[in-house]
């Protein structure tokens, strides 16, 4: 079970931080989620919640392999122009992200319940976190259509920081499982 | 229960906030190149250039890439894609010079210009089309400025007000007998106010120092209320100055290039000509072009 965990631990850190090397990016987010669908693979049989966080794990990997081959059209200033279909074909991997990480979540909060450790009250308090960094992530997105994105530049980096805080939060959360489930 | 209903909550306004931006984007997109509607006056040679404007989605798959126009074949296209950016279209503009040679021993030279309205568009995916740019006079041949000429023009200007002015100074006495272009309805509409100062005629005015940028001054007298034919002395000034006041969107996008032909007679009875260009060239705010946009939108 520890080696499941640790495997997610790994993947999140893969998909969580781009190191990037001339636009090479050294911890490629399919590789994150790859790791992160096999800990899944094993931690699915426990509750369904790491069963949806699974099937998002492969979708958002299919994803991201995609991804490779289908470069985002560059804008007539050589800068990427937001158009109604670039914004469409994010909310697939948008809404898979924010599946993966509540099935995570919810899935420790699950298999940790009334663990003298805490950790189901700590995967509580750090879903809602992201859950609210998210969801406004997603309201205020569709916005870079109609305004002007520096505008909307405080708002975005706002967003963005709660989200990256929470997954951060997370990635702590699933170390902790790791070693509670050692323990066990 | 309670955390539930604000993720439902959150859930809702984010659908709401996709459907709605992305219904008001697609209802500002023009969805095709859309030419303003041009009223020029251009001459086939002489370095004489001319402006067509026209707009085109940011996003754009197909992007107009230039523009023929029958019938000259040394024509010279500068294309400027991005002349003005707005928030989801740009404004570009084709630069033309006709740049059609010289003839020579032509005989009689034609007086009245060649009407063209439309131009053949040239779009990046290598398809072409017939557009309608308005109405194009293109007037023979080319004035040459000759050091005989009694007329030197020596200075001019133009402001952002969509103002401007030429200047000249007399060499020899003359008799100015007409004004003329085949765009004036416009001044008769009352949308251009074109104005002539002679010194003679208002002492002293002509000789003030050059006015600033930022507005150009309308002075002397509008030059259909002048009492033609008038005599102009040897060292007199003439200042031709013009002022468009476009009253409302639809006329403010139209685009103008008026070739003002002012014309004078020798005592001999020779005849010269000069020739005042007015330009009138739309700059839209975001907004009367998004006004443009969904006017262009119901029309096909």
């Amino acid at each position: 079970m520890s080696r499941a965990y640790g495997r997610m631990g790994w993947g999140l850190l893969f998909v969580i931080v781009d190191f990037k090397l001339d636009s090479v990016d050294m911890l490629p987010d399919m590789l994150g989620y790859l790791l992160i669908a096999s800990g899944l693979w094993r931690l699915q049989k426990l509750n369904g919640y790491f069963k949806a966080g699974h099937l998002s794990a492969w979708l958002l990997m299919a994803w991201s392999v995609l991804q490779l081959f289908w470069f985002t059209e560059a804008g007539i200033d050589g800068l990427p122009v937001q158009s109604a279909k670039d914004i469409w074909i994010q909310l697939p991997a948008l809404c898979s992200h924010t599946v993966l990480i509540y099935g995570i979540c919810r899935g420790i909060q699950a298999h940790f319940a009334g663990n003298a450790s805490g950790l189901d009250h700590k995967a509580s308090l750090r879903l809602h976190l992201f859950m609210a960094g998210q969801l406004l992530w997603l309201i205020v997105y569709p916005f870079v259509l109609n305004l002007d994105s520096g505008d909307m530049f405080l708002v975005f980096f706002l967003c963005s920081l709660i989200v990256m805080a929470a997954e951060i939060a997370v990635l702590l959360l699933v170390r902790l499982a790791v070693r509670e489930s050692t323990e066990i | 229960m309670g955390k539930k209903w604000y993720y439902v909550l959150a859930i809702l306004l984010a659908a709401c906030s996709w459907i709605g931006n992305v219904w008001h984007y697609e209802a500002n997109q023009l969805g095709r190149t859309v030419f303003l509607e041009h009223h020029v006056e251009t001459r086939e040679g002489g370095g004489r250039v001319f402006d067509l404007y026209y707009v085109e989605d940011k996003q754009a798959d197909k992007r107009l890439s230039s523009i023929r126009i029958e019938g000259y074949p040394g024509q010279i296209v500068t294309p400027y894609p991005r002349y003005a950016e707005y928030q989801r279209q740009y404004l570009g503009k084709m630069m033309v010079n006709l740049n059609a040679p010289q003839k020579k021993g032509a005989g009689v030279k034609l007086e009245e210009p060649v009407l063209i309205r439309e131009v053949t568009a040239l779009y990046s995916d290598g398809s072409s089309e017939q557009v309608n740019v308005g109405e194009i006079y293109v007037w023979p041949g080319v004035y040459r400025q000759d050091e005989q000429d009694p007329i030197s023009w020596t200075s001019g200007g133009s402001s952002s007000d969509h103002s401007g002015y030429d200047s000249a100074v007399v060499k020899r006495p003359v008799q100015l007998t007409a004004f003329s272009s085949k765009l004036l309805d416009i001044a008769v509409e009352g949308h251009l106010r074109v104005y002539a100062d002679i010194s003679s005629q208002i002492p002293g005015t002509s000789y003030r120092s050059q006015p600033s940028e930022a507005h150009i001054e309308l002075r002397g007298e509008p030059v259909d209320e002048i009492q033609l034919p008038l005599n102009i002395h040897k060292g007199d000034s003439i200042r031709i100055s013009h002022q468009f006041d476009m009253p409302s969107l639809e006329k403010s996008l139209q685009v103008y290039q008026l070739l003002l032909k002012t014309t004078f007679m020798e005592e001999s009875g020779r005849q010269w000509h000069g020739e005042t260009v007015i330009p009138y060239h739309p700059r839209p705010t975001d907004q009367e072009l998004s006004e443009f946009v969904r006017d262009s939108r119901r029309t096909p």
